[in-house]
């Protein structure tokens, strides 16, 4: 293996990573008896279907619903009247309201991002030249979530977040939007498109 | 015609024992990736029971020309995936919770022990993808192209995986060193 | 008085030139870079200008460099590549906007070929290429990891029949979703090609055109 990845410390992870286990022998004496219980598999009749059926496994977007339970919070706080989508995937994202104030070409994206243990965080783009001290965000409550709003101007644009804890600092990507290509840099950004009063 | 596949075709013909077989040759080395990609071995073994009966009930559909390896950790990747997954949702946190969390519940363990745990560790922290590609590569020690067969990933993808697994674990592995 | 003025008024100067130099460490962040690094970085902006390229999109990258604490050497690399990437975007989409042009750039940098980015070129006026980008340079990520080739194909198909922003919206959010369930990559964009509810989807015509 010539992977360049290959240096000394990630050699002795997978050295170490590579030794066998054994499981119990009661682990494999269950499954065979499990195996006993079931009929003799078949050939199916028709066709060969794929290798293994992609499981579609119904996602009960119980994170989901525990984020939108906090922007609940956060729509309140925008206090713009926007609709915080049933759509889960929609309440993850950068919501785009029309402000008010603002003319009407400008729109403004609240963005929102989860770090129950950071003591400061920030939102950084194209849009504020990649300084990490130019969009602090606030947390909401005591809640585990972060936000602010901020305007943009229509078309895409790429951030990421910068969150600093007794850990250190550290740069993440949005989970729930589309990732941006790698940044070059080792670090993760994403996208938001801004349309007029539309949102990605 | 391989062991497997003559195998595969008694358990076909009525003959179960033969399945013993085929566990007895896989079950360590699937179980040695679950307890990787799982983190413990409760979850492997849950993981484990459910990916050989699948297998058996799928035995069926099982092509002779392919490397049973492969069909079999298909099987096994998929249901390591799902458990992740369902695990998430039961411990309610996000599926990207590891990424966002800046303080490691555990962050000065004993290091002195076994290796092995430390490493166990350190891959426990990984996204869970990046944690798969990297086991695939080094541990299962797969080709790119068979990462990509058994994922249905590009490999363009899994290669920038195992690039940020291997720059998460250098960084976590250099972080604990300075403890 | 005088002196209380001459108090003041220094105050005021002091005042101003801390936030001009709090300005400047941010308005001129490339000032931070070393010399050498620096004017490469500014030559490439420059050349960019000139050629008529998204300039500010340059001087974007190597901020973002800069704010991320990067090697000097190593921003100048990037820089270049994605002025190299901007470049054949324009050549592969033709007459289209700064906006079309960085998004063509990111996803050549995904790693779609030109060729393939070519094969979005809008063919009517008003039709965007930026969402359907989006999603496909999202899609074969790493994040995802659908395969490029299959993704490419699809979303070019569906770009060529006139698919619309919703239509890629919906396409994207049901393959992340699956995906994130556990969903073989591949076979999850499949699934959801394969299931979009087949309606009319001509590239709108000029008539439509001047109702919307």
């Amino acid at each position: 293996m010539t992977d360049f990845e290959m240096d000394p410390i990630i050699e002795q992870i997978a050295h170490e990573a590579r030794r066998p286990v054994t499981m119990d022998r009661d682990a494999r004496d269950r499954l065979l008896m499990a195996v006993r219980a079931e009929p003799v598999p078949a050939r199916p009749r028709r066709g060969w279907g794929s290798l293994v059926e992609p499981r579609t496994v119904v996602v009960t977007p119980s994170y989901l619903t525990a984020l939108a339970a906090g922007l609940v919070g956060i729509g309140v706080l925008v206090g713009m009247g926007t609709k915080l989508g049933r759509d889960s995937r929609m309440t993850g994202q950068p919501q785009v309201v029309a402000a008010p104030q603002l003319p009407a070409s400008d729109t403004v994206v609240t963005f929102v991002f989860v770090a129950p243990a950071a003591a400061r965080v920030s939102v950084v783009g194209d849009f504020n030249q990649w300084n990490a001290g130019a969009t602090p965000m606030t947390r909401v409550g005591n809640s585990a979530f972060w936000s602010v709003t901020v305007p943009m101007s229509v078309g895409r644009h790429t951030y990421s977040f910068f969150a600093v804890g007794s850990d250190g600092e550290k740069w993440s990507a949005d989970p729930f939007a589309p990732a941006a290509p790698d940044d070059g840099f080792g670090r993760e950004n994403s996208v938001v498109l801004v349309g007029r009063g539309s949102a990605l | 015609m391989s062991d497997d596949a003559a195998d595969v075709r008694r358990v076909l013909a009525g003959d179960v024992d033969a399945y013993t077989k085929l566990v007895d040759r896989y079950y360590d080395r699937c179980a040695r990736f679950a307890i990787r990609m799982l983190g413990n071995r409760d979850d492997a073994e849950d993981a484990l029971q459910a990916t050989f009966l699948r297998a058996y009930r799928a035995l069926g559909k099982y092509q002779e020309q392919d490397k049973f390896s492969a069909w079999l950790y298909q099987i096994l990747t998929n249901q390591c995936r799902s458990f992740a997954v369902r695990r998430a949702h039961r411990d309610r946190m996000f599926v990207h919770e590891e990424a966002l969390l800046l303080n490691a519940p555990d962050a000065t363990p004993n290091w002195s022990g076994e290796q092995e745990e430390f490493v166990q560790r350190v891959l426990n922290e990984l996204d869970p993808l990046l944690r798969e590609a990297f086991l695939l590569k080094y541990v299962e020690e797969l080709s790119y192209e068979e990462m990509s067969e058994l994922t249905g990933a590009g490999v363009s993808a899994l290669k920038m995986r195992v690039k940020r697994a291997c720059e998460r674990l250098r960084e976590r592995w250099d972080n604990i060193k300075d403890d | 008085m005088k002196w209380r003025l001459f108090g003041s008024a220094t105050l005021l100067v002091g005042t101003l030139v801390q936030a001009a130099a709090a300005q400047d460490s941010q308005a001129e962040p490339l000032s931070s870079l070393e010399q050498r690094f620096r004017v490469q970085i500014e030559s490439l902006i420059d050349s960019a200008r000139q050629a008529g390229l998204p300039w500010a999109a340059v001087r974007s990258k190597a901020l973002e460099g800069v704010n991320k604490k990067v090697d000097g050497a190593r921003i100048v690399a990037v820089v270049r590549q994605y002025y190299a990437n901007l470049m054949k975007s324009r050549e592969a989409l033709g007459n289209v906007g700064p906006g079309e042009i960085e998004t063509g750039a990111s996803v050549l940098t995904a790693g779609v070929r030109p060729e393939d980015l070519a094969l979005f070129r809008p063919t009517t006026a008003g039709r965007s290429p930026t969402r359907a980008l989006v999603y496909l340079a999202d899609l074969i990520s790493a994040k995802h990891g659908v395969p490029r080739d299959d993704a490419v194909a699809a979303f070019a198909k569906l770009w060529k029949d006139g698919a619309g922003d919703s239509d890629f919206d919906g396409l994207w959010r049901g393959i992340d979703q699956d995906i994130l369930s556990g969903v073989n990559p591949k076979a999850a964009l499949q699934n959801r090609v394969r299931s979009l509810p087949v309606r009319s989807m001509r590239p709108p015509t000029d008539v439509e055109n001047l109702h919307s």
